[in-house]
C-alpha cells in the first residue's frame, strides 16, 4: 500500500491563547484531487501553511509523500508545488524571468528552465508582455504566474490556497485545465477555496475543517451519504430542505450542514429593498 | 406594462444627496476614527508622538517665522528697503509649494478621488478639495507668515495697509490654487509606479544638483561683475512671477505707484484666476470618473521574444546562481538604489569643484589626494549596509518563496551576499576610476591598505546585516524614495559595527603611518580579514538557522501589505 501524499497526526496550531488548528489528523491518498473547506478563520490557511513549510507547528507530525515535513523539509519540498496565500512573486522580475530562477531554484538547468518557462507563459497567456515587470500585472495575471510557478519543476503534489480568488472565467478555465491534466497523470492537488461550486466540480474527496477542528473528510458521495442520513434521523434544516426530494444534497448544503450555518437568524433587514 | 410590479415608494423615489454639512462632517469623523484607532498599536502611539512633536516644531516655525517676518517687514519699510519684501515673498513661494512636494515623492499620497463614490455634487467635491488644502500645515503656517508680514506693513505705515492686504491676497490665492494644482497632477502622474519612479529620481537628482550651490556661488564671488550682470538679467525676468508680481506690488505701494501696484495685483489675479481653472479641470476630470491608480501602467503589447536563459555563473550551484542574478536584476532596477551607489562619486566631485577653504573637507582632501580613493570606497560601503543589513526586506511576498522552497536558507543568504559583494566591488572600481580622474590615481600603498581594510570591514558588515536581516526585519520597497528607514535595533547594531571597523581601521592606519610604511597597515588588515571572514562563515549558519526558526515573524513582518500594517499572524 503506497504511503499517502499527505498526513497528519495530531496537528496543532497555537497563536497564543487562540487555538488556529486543534489536532487535525488528516490523510491524502496519492492521486487524489483534495479540497479543503471551512468557513472563514477556521485555521485552513494556518493548516495549509504548516504543511508548506511556513509555518512551524505546535505539536503534531506532518508526513509528505511518506516524508516527515519536520525533519527533512528540503526532500518533501522538491516534491511539491505551492501558490500560497501572498502568491511568493518578486515584483520586480518580469514574468520569464521569474519562472527561469524558480525553476534554477528546483534544480533545472538553465536550458530546462528557460525552455519550460517559455512554454508555461504561452500555456498561461502571458506571454504577449516579455518585459512588463510582475508589479505591474493585474491580479488575475499575477495568479497565473504563481500557478506557473508552483508547476514549473512538476511536482507531484501541489498546494493552492484559494488559487480562483480573484480570477476571471477564461482564466479559470485554463488553470482548472491544467489541474485536470496534473490530476490525470497522476499528481494529488490539496486546495482550500471558497467557492463550493467548483470544489465540488473538481474534487474527489473534501475534508471540513470548524473553529481549528476537522469535522468531517471523505469523497463527497461519503460526506452526502453521513449528511443525509443525520438529517433523515434529526429533521432537515432550512439548508437541506432547500434540495428537492430525489435531488442530491450540493456541496454547499453539505458544506452549511456539517458546519452549522444552516440556521438563519430569524433577523430581517426590513429597510432593505 | 402588465406582470411588472412598480417599485417600493422609498426605492422609486429619486434619492437625495446628504448635506455638504453631513459630508464634510463624515470625513472629518472618518480621520478622527482612523486616528483613534491607529493609537491600538504601540507604533501608532508612537506616531502619534511623534507628530505631536512634529506639530511643535511646526507652531515654532509658524510663530517665530511670523515674528520674523513681521520685524522684516516693519524694517523694510521704516528703512526703505523693500526689496527684502521680495526675497522674502520668493522665499515663502518655494517653501509653500516645494515642501508639499517633497512630501508626495516620498510616499503614495491620499487619493483624494476615492471620496468621489459618495454622493457628492461637483461644487460639493471642488470646495472639499480646496478646503483640504488650506487645512495643509505649510498652508496655514504660510498664511501666518503673510499676516505677520501684512501686520509689519501695516504697523511701519499705515497707509500702506489697504494695498498690500491686496497684493499679499492675490499671493495667498495664487499659492492655495497653485499647490492644489500641483498636487492633484503630482496625484495623477504618481498614480503610476513607472512615472512614480523617473519623478523621483528626477527630484533626487534636484537635491544633489542643489549641492552644488554652494560651490556655484563660491564661484561666482570670484567674479563678481559677471555675477551682477547676470543676476541683474535674471531678477528682470523674475519679475514676472507671483513673488515677483507681488514684490514689485508691494515695493511700488512704497514709493507711491499705485497704479503699478494695482497693475502687479492684476496680473496676480491673472494668475489666480489661471490657477483656479487648471484645479477646475483637473478636478472635473476626477469627477467624471477617471480612475488613476485602478489603471494598469500602460504597457504595449510586445511580439514574445526568444526567451533567455538565465545568467551563466560558473562556479556557483543553480539556485545561488539564480538568487544571484535576481539580487542583481533587482538592484539595478531600483532607481534609488543606483543612486545610493553614485553618491561617493558625486561626493568626490562635490568636494574636487568646491574651493578649498581652509579646514573644509574640499581642502583636506585636495592637499591629501591620495586619500580621495579609502575616502570614496568607505562612504560607499556605508551606503551598501542600508541593503547589507536589511536583505530580506525588499523580498516582499517573495520572500515566502524561499520559505517553501528546497533551496537551504543557509544558500539563500549566501547568494545574496554574493551580488551585495560583486555590486560592492563595481561600486568600489568606480570610485578608484572617478577618484584617480579627479584627483589623482592613488599610490600602490594606499590602494593595497584600502583593499586590505575593505576585506576587513566587509565581511563582518555581511555578519551583522545577515543576522539583523533576520532579527530585525523590515520591509521596503525598493521602487520608493525616502521615509523607508531601517528599524531602530538594525541602526544601533550598524552604527555600533562601522565604530568598531573605523576605530580598527583608524588605529591601524595610524600606526603605520607613524613607521612611514602604509603599507604595513595593509598587510596588518589581512589576518584581521581572515578573521573576519571566519565571524561571517561562522554566522552565516547561525542566522540561517534563525531565519527559519523565526520565519513567521519574518512572513508577517516582509509580506505584509501596507494597509495591514499591524497584523502579525493571520489565521485562516
Amino acid at each position: 500500500m503506497p504511503a499517502p501524499a499527505i498526513a497528519t497526526e495530531n496537528l496543532t496550531r497555537r497563536f497564543g491563547q487562540l487555538l488556529a488548528v486543534d489536532h487535525v489528523n488528516l490523510t491524502v491518498a496519492p492521486g487524489q484531487f483534495f479540497g479543503f473547506l471551512g468557513p472563514n478563520g477556521a485555521g485552513k490557511s494556518t493548516t495549509i501553511k504548516m504543511l508548506t513549510g511556513l509555518l512551524a507547528p505546535s505539536e503534531g507530525r506532518m508526513t509528505i509523500l511518506g516524508t516527515d515535513l519536520v525533519q527533512d523539509p528540503v526532500t518533501v519540498k522538491r516534491q511539491i508545488g505551492v501558490v500560497p496565500e501572498g502568491l511568493a512573486l518578486f515584483g520586480r522580475l518580469t514574468g520569464a524571468e521569474y519562472l527561469n530562477f524558480v525553476g534554477r531554484m528546483y534544480g533545472l538547468d538553465r536550458k530546462t528552465a528557460a525552455q519550460r518557462a517559455g512554454e508555461l507563459l504561452d500555456f498561461m497567456q502571458l506571454s504577449d508582455r516579455p518585459k512588463a515587470l510582475v508589479t505591474d500585472y493585474s491580479h488575475g495575471m499575477q495568479k497565473k504566474l504563481a500557478m506557473a510557478a508552483a508547476v514549473i519543476h512538476g511536482p507531484k503534489i501541489l498546494f493552492l490556497d484559494e488559487p480562483f480568488e480573484g480570477v476571471d472565467a477564461i482564466a479559470s478555465g485554463t488553470l482548472k485545465a491544467m489541474l485536470q491534466r496534473m490530476i490525470a497523470r497522476g499528481a494529488t492537488i490539496f486546495l482550500t477555496s471558497h467557492v463550493l461550486e467548483i470544489v465540488e466540480r473538481l474534487c474527489s474527496h473534501v475534508a471540513i475543517i470548524h473553529q481549528g477542528r476537522l469535522v468531517a473528510q471523505g469523497s463527497i458521495d461519503e460526506l452526502r451519504s453521513g449528511v443525509e442520513a443525520r438529517v433523515a434521523s434529526d429533521g432537515a434544516s432550512d439548508a437541506s430542505a432547500a434540495a428537492r426530494p430525489h435531488e442530491k444534497l450540493t456541496l454547499e448544503q453539505i458544506f452549511l450542514e456539517i458546519v452549522g450555518g444552516a440556521r438563519l437568524t430569524g433577523q430581517e433587514l426590513t429597510w432593505l429593498a | 406594462m402588465a406582470g411588472v410590479s412598480p417599485l417600493p415608494a422609498e426605492v422609486s423615489d429619486r434619492p437625495r444627496g446628504p448635506s455638504n454639512y453631513a459630508l464634510f462632517s463624515a470625513v472629518t469623523e472618518l480621520r478622527w476614527r482612523l486616528l483613534v484607532n491607529s493609537l491600538r498599536t504601540i507604533r501608532g502611539r508612537l506616531e502619534l508622538a511623534s507628530r505631536i512633536l512634529a506639530g511643535f516644531s511646526v507652531t515654532m516655525l509658524a510663530l517665530g517665522g511670523t515674528a520674523f517676518l513681521a520685524l522684516v517687514s516693519y524694517f523694510s519699510i521704516v528703512e526703505h528697503h523693500p526689496v527684502y519684501l521680495a526675497i522674502a515673498l520668493w522665499g515663502m513661494f518655494a517653501f509653500w509649494q516645494l515642501y508639499p512636494v517633497i512630501g508626495s515623492m516620498a510616499s503614495v499620497p491620499f487619493e483624494f478621488a476615492t471620496l468621489l463614490r459618495f454622493p457628492m455634487s461637483f461644487s460639493t467635491y471642488w470646495w472639499l478639495a480646496f478646503v483640504y488644502g488650506l487645512v495643509d500645515p505649510v498652508c496655514i503656517v504660510c498664511l501666518l507668515w503673510l499676516c505677520g508680514m501684512l501686520a509689519g506693513i501695516g504697523a511701519a505705515s499705515p497707509s500702506l495697509l489697504p494695498g498690500a492686504a491686496l497684493a499679499l491676497l492675490g499671493f495667498a490665492l495664487v499659492n492655495i490654487f497653485l499647490s492644489r494644482a500641483v498636487y492633484l497632477w503630482l496625484e495623477r502622474w504618481l498614480a503610476k509606479r513607472r512615472s512614480r519612479e523617473i519623478m523621483g529620481l528626477i527630484f533626487l537628482f534636484a537635491i544633489v544638483s542643489f549641492q552644488f550651490l554652494g560651490p556655484i556661488g563660491a564661484r561666482l564671488e570670484l567674479h563678481p561683475h559677471r555675477s551682477a550682470r547676470s543676476l541683474t538679467s535674471l531678477s528682470t525676468v523674475l519679475e514676472f512671477f507671483p513673488p515677483g508680481l507681488a514684490g514689485f506690488s508691494l515695493q511700488q505701494l512704497e514709493v507711491g505707484g499705485t497704479l503699478e501696484a494695482l497693475a502687479a495685483c492684476a496680473g496676480l489675479a491673472g494668475y489666480s484666476a489661471l490657477l483656479a481653472l487648471l484645479l477646475n479641470s483637473r478636478l472635473r476630470a476626477q469627477f467624471l470618473g477617471e480612475n488613476l491608480s485602478e489603471a494598469a501602467a500602460p504597457v504595449a503589447i510586445q511580439s514574445p521574444g526568444k526567451l533567455r536563459e538565465g545568467w551563466d555563473l560558473r562556479g556557483l550551484s543553480g539556485p545561488v546562481a539564480a538568487i544571484f542574478e535576481k539580487e542583481t536584476r533587482y538592484l539595478l532596477r531600483s532607481a534609488p538604489v543606483l543612486f545610493m551607489f553614485i553618491m561617493p562619486i558625486v561626493i568626490l566631485v562635490l568636494f574636487r569643484v568646491s574651493p578649498g577653504r581652509s579646514g573644509a573637507g574640499s581642502a583636506l582632501l585636495l592637499k591629501a589626494s591620495d586619500w580621495a580613493f579609502p575616502v570614496g570606497a568607505a562612504y560607499a560601503l556605508l551606503m551598501l549596509t542600508n541593503i547589507v543589513y536589511n536583505s530580506f526586506g525588499a523580498d516582499g511576498s517573495g520572500l515566502q518563496f524561499f520559505l517553501i522552497s528546497p533551496v537551504p536558507m543557509r544558500e539563500v543568504l549566501l547568494a545574496k551576499n554574493l551580488a551585495h559583494t560583486a555590486v560592492h566591488a563595481i561600486n568600489t572600481t568606480l570610485v578608484l576610476i572617478a577618484s584617480s580622474f579627479l584627483y589623482r590615481p592613488p599610490r600602490l600603498d594606499i590602494a593595497f591598505t584600502t583593499g586590505a581594510a575593505l576585506l576587513f570591514a566587509f565581511p563582518l558588515n555581511l555578519a551583522a546585516g545577515n543576522l539583523m536581516s533576520v532579527y530585525s526585519p523590515k520591509r521596503y520597497d525598493l521602487a520608493a524614495f525616502g521615509r523607508q528607514r531601517a528599524s531602530a535595533a538594525t541602526g544601533l547594531i550598524g552604527m555600533l559595527v562601522q565604530m568598531f571597523v573605523i576605530g580598527v581601521s583608524a588605529l591601524v592606519i595610524f600606526l603605520a603611518y607613524r613607521t612611514g610604511r602604509v603599507w604595513l597597515a595593509g598587510v596588518a588588515f589581512l589576518p584581521l580579514a581572515a578573521a573576519a571572514f571566519l565571524v561571517y562563515w561562522v554566522t552565516l549558519k547561525k542566522s540561517a538557522q534563525a531565519a527559519m526558526d523565526r520565519r513567521e515573524v519574518l512572513v508577517a513582518e516582509i509580506c505584509r501589505v501596507a494597509s495591514d500594517a499591524t497584523t502579525s499572524n493571520r489565521v485562516s
